[in-house]
């Protein structure tokens, strides 16, 4: 038995679509935005540096330069910088996460003697110098970083998800039913 | 208030590489613009990769906001 196609089609709402233009017109200009960026750093990375800084990047005067990515790659430790990426960003999630979700949590659904002197601390927290602080009691290096991450992160996911934690159709679906609070 | 700290390869990550790739740092005995681009268009790919990898773990159909 042949099987049907489905060649329904919603009719177009040109009224519609005309109200929405200068929203399309806003994403086409981005996308060719991002479209000529891409370009642009693909030519460049086959190019040489003379002619980047001189903006010849697309006549390839001296050929398509492949030689670069082996150069790039040819640096010591080019691994190490690719896994540092990836540890900075899964410590630092973890952790963000492990402090902010039950803070916030807390700090939206119970009310306690200091929560307000507790939300407000968060909001003076982020104009901490965190950074110096770190520096001068000589933590540097991947803990330096991790608690950068991690401690620059926390006062203000934890001032803005208390928002979300007061939507008792959130809580819900996360819980798989009704919460008390 | 922000004393200088050496750059250690412990701290460095990708971009942190292209930049000093084009812009000269340390470690870096010689500016490459080119290889620079070159490290800026791999970390294109894995960021399409990773999106890709993350769009078939968790279909949009099953999320709810």
């Amino acid at each position: 038995m042949k099987k049907e196609k489905n060649t329904c089609r919603a009719k177009i709402n040109w009224h519609k679509e005309l109200r929405l233009l200068p929203g399309y017109i806003i994403v086409l200009l981005w996308l060719a935005f991002t479209v000529v960026m891409l370009g642009w750093i693909i030519g460049a990375s086959l190019s040489t540096s003379r002619d980047i800084y001189q903006g010849n990047i697309f006549k390839f005067s001296t050929g398509l330069h492949w030689e670069n990515y082996a150069t790039a790659w040819n640096v010591q430790n080019v691994s190490v910088f690719f896994g540092n990426s990836l540890l900075y960003s899964v410590v630092s999630c973890v952790g963000v996460l492990a402090i902010y979700a039950p803070a916030a949590y807390v700090l939206s659904r119970r009310r306690f003697t200091g929560g307000k002197a507790l939300r407000i601390g968060l909001v003076i927290a982020m104009s901490v110098p965190i950074y110096s602080l770190s520096v001068q009691r000589g933590i540097k290096g991947r803990v330096l970083l991790v608690i950068l991450y991690i401690l620059l992160r926390v006062p203000y996911t934890t001032i803005y998800l208390p928002y979300i934690f007061l939507s008792e159709k959130i809580i819900a679906g996360v819980t798989g039913g009704g919460v008390k609070g | 208030m922000f004393p200088p700290i050496d750059t250690e390869s412990s701290t460095i990550v990708p971009v942190i590489y292209l930049y000093d790739m084009v812009f000269g740092g340390k470690g870096i005995t010689q500016r490459d613009a080119g290889a620079g681009a070159a490290v800026g268009v791999v970390l294109t790919l894995i960021i399409i990769a990773v999106y890709l990898i993350t769009e078939r773990l968790f279909k949009g159909s099953d999320l709810e906001y």
